[in-house]
């Protein structure tokens, strides 16, 4: 009897050894790596392995349900989205070797929702359906890569449904995501400005609410009033409580229809200093939203850090805020809001207190001799500060008749170092590099801003190509902002004349290509001082900024926001809705995990750093990273290819 | 005795047993010609020996590769080592095939593991790179061993993968060669099976393009490989 088992034994040796080269290879993939090798010889012994010639269909959303489960041996495959709406290309992304699809379609028995084609000769092994569902039983590690919620979504890591999902985090509340009328939770609790002040403070009682809405007979709302409006609206003043209530309300309530978002609410808040938004549709009020409905999870209100900026008396009070700045922004990351518009909260609050600073300080000064216009370069200007970004900033004023730049300079030049000084004790380190309104080049006039920009874009050395990607996105921040627009108009119709310099800056930009391996990894740094790392901003982030800039300048498109570059080169028909979306959301994406990682180093008491060692992300952090610096590339292919390098 | 046999041309005495297994495979259908592309099942076999000369080479292992029609199934993939006494080590060709004496004599009974090797193959189209060589050692290793006539019919893709690819291939000779050209890699070499294994790749390949170029049947491809044969012979 010992005889049939030996063989056995044998021939499961044998087996196992000359499937040797399957397993090796799987073992080098996720979520194999991870797998007992057990459950791998039973995943290779049912493996057919399969080839696909270029342009060969693998999948199709007509083929019925999906019935084999395929991992990319060798080659490349694309991946594309029918786009539903004819006008929109639908999105295309590529798998590369080791990655594997589909999952969501085979586990729920449905048709997959993406052609996959092979975009090379490719070679994939393929497992049937049941034995896929067999090793998702067997296997607690295949089970957990492809039930995991996100996970089953990962062969469509490029949507916007996951990238959101993606970005949320424990207790994931996209509550700003969604509109206002689906936020309401009630019906108004309104009354009539001839209400005597005593009734609609009982119907407020009453109905427990904290703010009442004061509308005309049509339901048209007139103004609001608070709890908080009752101590120094009717009790101090010595109001009777017979009084109207148009008499203590707050008027010109501030309005937004229901399709409007929640963050546009908070952002409108923010703004004025309201805590309340009306819901208005068709003139009529539909409802009330109040800060706290938006920010349930806080405890640092948006509203409240805006006030306290602008009532801040004087620097010290200012830089105290930034820790609130801080928190608000952690608090925001943890309940998935969306990095627009963390970035855009951030540099709404760094506005209000740069804008803050600029008063308080000019008034320490007699008044200039002139009034400037306070200006921001490079990630401010672009709208892109995270946390803590060094300064980036200048001047520009108009010279009146009869005198002359250079003393305009040089009345303005304490008052710039001041408010350098003061942005530095507020959180904003100096810059290295000078770059800011104290130095004398940059605090320059209208023609001295033209002649500076009119040197670099003609002589185009490095240094120049350098400067002009810092200068070029720049902003009002403070003042009239009449000269900085004509300043923009005049550089988009030099630029768009200018086709040498807008070579050389595609030429420097293509330099910088995201570092994404010829097979599959990423190719990590191997520097002693950071080993196998990469570098977020710079080889993430740069590749889309610089080529959202070049398309933009040469287009004649005014935006300095990436995002909002991409946007306008999409309306205006110089690259795809599908582009833009797809280039917007990857960018979003290393900009998120950038913040993530600061948040997270910070809360560790380390200083920030923009390294990340692949290794340390999460499985799917490392393929939508992936596949964002495919983005990239796509990206600097375009460039590539508009400007025949 | 089984030197004798081997001289008088007898058939060798076997095993009732393995007698049972060769009946059921001569009783097999033969292959046909006519059998579409989208059908055919392909046995893809690479054979190690103690050398390379052809007259006196024996025969260490065999790898299998079956191929049926949607692709290599890696769970038929097999390599049968032969039992054999070694006595003299040929250190050059340890290189080659890299079974050392340990392995060979650890390998299976010689009569138990060429009826395993046709019991994988049955009547099936058997395909190799330099396909002569794996023929001619194999047919005689089962006629001396098993007194078995081996008449699959075999593909040589050194001389289809010319025929189908004839751009830029010209330089192409060996195994490496090709697989060098699609950029297949190939982790271990000179193991049976997985020398097999990326040949049934360089299969894969062939199959693709001949459907591409409209061709239906395996007849087909034997004509076209064929054909290239005798123009080899012709240069050579």
């Amino acid at each position: 009897m010992s005889e049939p088992s030996h063989n056995h034994a044998e021939a499961h040796d044998r087996q196992a050894g000359v499937l040797l080269p399957v397993l090796e290879f799987l073992r080098r993939h996720a979520p194999f790596d991870q797998m007992e090798s057990e459950h791998l010889e039973f995943l290779a012994k049912r493996l057919k392995l399969t080839f696909y010639a270029r342009g060969e269909k693998i999948t199709d959303p007509k083929g019925g349900p999906a019935s084999r489960f395929y991992i990319i041996k060798q080659g490349r495959v694309r991946g594309e989205t029918p786009s539903e709406d004819e006008q929109i290309s639908g999105n295309a992304w590529e798998l590369v070797p080791g990655e594997c699809f589909p999952i969501g379609a085979l586990l729920s028995r449905r048709p997959v929702r993406t052609v996959h084609r092979a975009a090379e000769d490719t070679f994939c092994f393929e497992l049937e359906r049941e034995d896929f569902l067999q090793l998702n039983k067997l296997s607690p590690e295949f089970n957990d890569f492809c039930t995991r919620r996100l996970a089953s979504l990962l062969d469509q890591v490029h949507r916007q449904v996951q990238a959101s999902a993606a970005t949320t985090g424990p207790g994931g509340d996209t509550s700003l995501n969604i509109t206002l009328g689906e936020r309401l939770r009630r019906e108004p609790v309104s009354c009539l400005p001839t209400t005597p002040i005593r009734e609609a403070l009982e119907t407020m009682e009453r109905e427990n609410v904290g703010s009442i809405v004061i509308v005309d007979e049509h339901m048209h709302p007139l103004g609001v009033f608070t709890l908080h409006d009752l101590l120094s609206r009717v009790a101090l003043p010595g109001r009777g409580m017979d009084e109207p209530m148009g008499e203590v309300m707050s008027p010109e309530p501030i309005t937004l229809p229901p399709s409007a978002f929640a963050f546009e609410a908070a952002m409108l808040m923010a703004n004025h200093g309201f805590h309340h938004v009306c819901v208005v549709e068709r003139g009529r009020l539909k409802g009330v939203i109040s800060e706290r409905d938006l920010f349930s999870l806080q405890r640092v209100g948006l509203v409240n850090l805006s006030r306290a900026i602008a009532h801040a008396d004087d620097i010290p009070a200012l830089a105290a805020l930034g820790g609130d700045i801080q928190q608000l922004i952690t608090q925001m990351i943890a309940q998935g809001a969306q990095v627009a518009q963390i970035t855009q909260i951030i540099t709404l609050l760094n506005d209000h207190i740069t804008r803050r600073i600029i008063d308080i300080c000019t008034r320490e000064f007699p008044p200039p001799p002139v009034p400037f216009t306070w200006m921001a370069f490079g990630s401010e200007g672009r709208q892109e500060q995270t946390l803590k970004t060094d300064q980036d900033n200048g001047i520009i004023f108009e010279v009146p008749e009869g005198k002359s730049a250079e003393d305009i300079r040089q009345a303005l030049l304490p008052i710039a170092r001041r408010i350098n000084e003061a942005l530095d004790q507020c959180g904003y380190p100096l810059c290295p590099g000078n770059i800011m309104a104290s130095n004398p080049e940059c605090c320059l006039s209208t023609t001295e801003w033209r002649e500076r920009f009119s040197r670099w874009v003609e002589g185009g050395n490095p240094e120049h190509l350098l400067k002009a990607s810092i200068f070029f996105d720049f902003r009002t921040i403070e003042g009239d902002s009449r000269p900085v627009e004509a300043l923009r108009h005049w550089l988009t119709s030099k630029m768009a004349g200018n086709s040498r310099f807008l070579h050389l800056m595609a030429r420097n930009a293509l330099l910088n290509r995201p570092p994404l391996g010829l097979v599959r990894d990423f190719v990590v740094s191997d520097d002693a001082k950071h080993p196998n790392t990469l570098d977020l901003k710079l080889q993430g982030l740069t590749p889309f900024v610089d080529g959202a800039r070049i398309l933009a300048l040469a287009h004649r498109i005014e935006e300095t926001s990436t995002l909002e570059r991409l946007n306008a080169l999409a309306r205006s028909q110089h690259i795809t809705q599908g582009e833009a979306q797809s280039w917007i959301q990857a960018f979003s994406y290393i900009q998120l995990l950038r913040m993530r990682q600061h948040r997270r180093q910070q809360a560790a008491g380390e200083t920030p750093s923009n390294r990340v060692n692949p290794d340390t992300l999460s499985e799917l952090d490392r393929r939508i990273l992936k596949e964002a610096f495919r983005q990239a590339r796509k990206l600097q292919s375009r460039i590539t290819l508009d400007y025949q390098l | 005795m089984s030197f004798l046999s081997t001289l008088f041309g007898s058939r060798p005495r076997l095993d009732p047993g393995i007698e049972d297994r060769l009946a059921r495979w001569r009783a097999l259908p033969e292959p046909s010609a006519r059998t579409s592309l989208d059908e055919a099942r392909f046995v893809v076999i690479d054979v190690e020996t103690t050398g390379l000369d052809l007259s006196r080479s024996e025969l260490l292992s065999v790898g299998l590769v079956p191929v049926g029609p949607h692709g290599i199934e890696l769970g038929g993939l097999d390599e049968i080592v032969l039992r054999r006494e070694v006595t003299r080590i040929d250190k050059d060709n340890l290189v080659v095939h890299g079974i050392s004496p340990t392995e060979s004599a650890a390998g299976v009974d010689v009569h138990e593991a060429l009826a395993s090797v046709l019991e994988h193959i049955g009547k099936s189209w058997l395909v190799a790179f330099h396909a002569d060589f794996d023929r001619i050692i194999l047919g005689r290793t089962l006629r001396k061993q098993l007194g078995v006539k081996l008449r699959n019919p075999f593909l040589d893709l050194a001389m289809l993968l010319p025929a189908l690819y004839s751009d830029g291939t010209a330089g192409l000779k060996g195994l490496d060669d090709w697989l060098g050209h699609f950029a297949i890699p190939c982790p271990v070499r000179h193991r049976a099976s997985a020398d097999a294994l990326v040949t049934a790749e360089l299969l894969l390949l062939a199959l693709a393009e001949a459907r591409r170029q409209n061709h239906t049947e395996l007849r087909a491809l034997d004509d076209l490989a064929q054909t290239q044969a005798k123009l080899h012979l012709m240069r050579h």
